[in-house]
């Protein structure tokens, strides 16, 4: 079974189309990128997949399950890392694991298991007892990225996932989600940085004004387009 | 169910910070004293005022002033052959503000029947309230003297007959009635007590709904400004749930705050009217007698319908704030988005402490019925009358229109409106 389906989604903002008919799949442990310019319609499409944006018309497949009527239990199945994300800052780091815990289970024995697997992605360790306030860009970046994977969702969608990060806290990150993926957990990712897509992604898709421009491996589109790196498919793409 | 807990502990964890408690315990304390010294200050003024009598005529007229004054419950000082300077000297060392000189030719013009002046002088310290009162005191000394010599002169003229009687002969037997009851009472009685019955039910009102109302459309606008709304919205909680758990977090949080601004604000109100009135508004056992046999006194039926109409205004307030809270992009613009919200709350509150109801033109009448905030404060008045049905059609009423704004604020959660929706009040930027 696919982990997803995407089959010609279009999004409208009144007059602007900001997704013109997109279709990719994505299998069961495969991080999946899309790759674009600002405002190709990215974070859009993560956010259709996310249950947050309804589309204008297409379909969306997570598991064999259609998100028309089924939001619910969909959510149950994914989670979902924005670009710019925060959290309550008058929560602790772990007040804040638990609230999440919480709404993702009722069993208070699962509830403990992802708490130890959160606290042990975030490494932020005594941190977790401070306020999320006090919290640096990059700790509060950690404590979301284990906040998304906590429930080992069936399809994490990480909207550029290092962004805004140092090289260190960078590096970690992608470790733990290249390391997620190879135990089963599928990864939609949007991201800038060539390099961590080269690094990250099993295959990728170049979208650019709301269009799928080219998708494959990161080796297959190199050869496709004659270029040294994705960097320079990108360009010779988008222009 | 579970996650409406763990949800509902979340906001009020969320909404109840330093920030808001701190002030919360600053106007608690601020309120209380002010109110404890006020309410000091005024017993003080209510027990024996303190008067200099400058006599210059005979020994008799300072003796009788002084007696009259005493009976009063006045502290009068007799003073004879110093001058008026010497006198305001003494009192403004003794802090002592009434000065009042019999002039020559006192006895002998009261005599006479002739109308006599005395001077008298008011050392005046400062101008507040309270200090009106103990100015005024010199005014009622003034009064009790010519009072006095008022009914001497008629006792002289008219031998036998009760000077009282001369002066009013119709006296009025008042009669207060409320609905098919009647009882012998002063109507000012009546509405002095009723008033400090109701007195805080709007304000409490009031203040709760505007707090509440800033409390959920600052949920809202807070999970936006915080980029916490996006992780919330694709968690696998039900969007209904999310709505009344910030309803819910947001009511309790604003009842609490307005509990605490009334207890202080019970003891300030209480520390002013108690001393200026002298507690005339306060019945006494007879008068309690009077007005439970004229049926305002509210019963634990009234207290119920007041408690729900009051309860069903706060949420309908809660409804109309989280969608106002949806447009508003930061918590900042959340106080220009609630103002409309502000305004339904005021006008109702406004024109029924200020004007009767039942005598305003029609269409400002429906305007009050149709505001869903007008209910509670006509209910703080209707209970009082016993008219328990106009209460219950407006809780119905009340009950429609949350449920109209609450089936609204879920469509909204549940469609991307809940992202795309916002009012932009900031300037926009010149190149």
């Amino acid at each position: 079974m696919k982990a997803l389906e995407v089959k010609n989604l279009v999004k409208d903002y009144k007059e602007v189309r900001a997704v013109k008919g997109i279709s990719f799949e994505i299998g069961e442990g495969e991080i999946f990128a899309l790759v674009g310019p600002n405002g190709a319609g990215k974070s859009t499409t993560l956010k259709i997949i996310a249950t947050i944006l309804n589309p204008t018309s297409g379909e969306v497949i997570i598991e064999g399950k259609n998100i028309f009527g089924n939001a619910d239990k969909i959510r149950e199945l994914i989670s979902y890392l924005p670009e710019e994300a925060g959290a309550y800052k008058n929560l602790s780091g772990r007040d804040y694991l638990k609230f999440m815990a919480a709404i993702y289970t009722d069993d208070k024995f699962k509830q403990k298991e992802y708490l130890k697997f959160a606290e042990e992605i975030s490494g932020l360790k005594d941190w977790l007892k401070k306020k999320i306030k006090t919290y640096s860009k990059g700790m509060t970046r950690k404590l979301l990225l284990a906040r998304t994977v906590m429930s080992r969702p069936k399809l994490a969608i990480l909207d550029e996932p290092t962004s805004g990060l140092d090289v260190i806290n960078a590096f970690e990150i992608r470790n733990i989600i290249k390391k997620l993926a190879s135990e089963g957990m599928s990864v939609l990712l949007s991201s800038h940085n060539m390099l961590e897509i080269e690094y990250l992604s099993h295959r990728l898709a170049l979208i650019n004004k709301g269009e799928i421009k080219a998708i494959g491996t990161p080796q297959e589109l190199k050869e496709q387009n004659q270029a040294q790196n994705l960097e320079e498919v990108f360009v010779k793409i988008a222009l | 169910m579970k996650k409406f807990l763990v949800l509902l502990k979340k906001e009020i964890k969320e909404l109840i910070t330093l920030q808001t408690i701190l002030p919360m315990i600053v106007v608690l304390i601020m309120f209380s004293l002010i109110g404890n010294i006020i309410s000091k200050e005024t017993a003080k003024f209510a027990a024996s005022q303190p008067i200099l009598i400058l006599n210059q005529d005979t020994v008799r007229v300072g003796d009788k002033i002084s007696e009259i004054l005493k009976a009063s419950n006045f502290k009068p000082e007799v003073l004879t052959g110093i001058d008026v300077a010497e006198v305001l000297d003494k009192a403004r060392k003794n802090r002592i503000s009434s000065v009042l000189v019999t002039t020559s030719n006192f006895e002998n013009d009261v005599n006479n029947f002739k109308p006599h002046s005395i001077v008298i002088h008011k050392i005046a310290e400062n101008f507040s309230i309270s200090s009106d009162v103990k100015y005024s005191s010199l005014d009622r000394a003034v009064s009790i003297i010519s009072t006095y010599y008022s009914n001497e002169w008629i006792s002289k003229k008219k031998t036998g007959i009760d000077p009282e009687i001369l002066k009013n002969p119709m006296k009025a037997n008042e009669f207060v009635v409320i609905g098919d009851k009647t009882a012998s009472v002063p109507l000012s009685a009546v509405s002095g007590y009723i008033r400090k019955q109701t007195t805080f039910i709007p304000i409490i009102l009031f203040l709760v709904i505007i707090l509440a109302s800033q409390m959920v459309a600052m949920a809202v606008a807070g999970e936006k400004e915080n980029k916490t709304f996006e992780i919330l919205l694709s968690s696998p909680i039900n969007r209904k749930t999310i709505v009344f758990a910030k309803l819910i977090a947001a009511g309790l949080v604003a009842l609490l705050l307005a509990g605490v601004y009334m207890i202080g604000m019970n003891s300030y109100i209480n520390g002013i009217t108690g001393g200026i009135t002298g507690g005339t508004a306060s019945a006494g056992d007879g008068l309690m007698s009077i007005f439970s046999s004229l049926g305002i006194i509210i019963t634990p039926l009234g207290y119920l319908l007041l408690g729900a109409s009051l309860f069903m205004g706060i949420l309908v307030g809660l409804a109309i704030a989280m969608i106002l809270g949806v447009l508003s992009e930061n918590i900042k613009s959340v106080q220009a988005t609630i103002t409309p919200l502000m305004i339904m709350v005021l006008l109702p509150y406004l024109i029924v402490m200020l004007l009767d109801v039942n005598t305003i033109s029609p269409i400002l009448k429906y305007i009050i019925y149709i505001i869903p905030f007008s209910h509670p404060f006509l209910a703080s008045q209707n209970i009082i009358l016993g008219n328990y049905l106009p209460i219950v059609y407006g809780i119905i009423y009340q009950f429609i229109v949350f449920m109209v704004f609450v089936v609204i604020a879920t469509k909204i959660f549940s469609s991307d409106k809940i992202i795309t929706l916002k009012l932009n009040f900031s300037k926009k930027k010149k190149i």
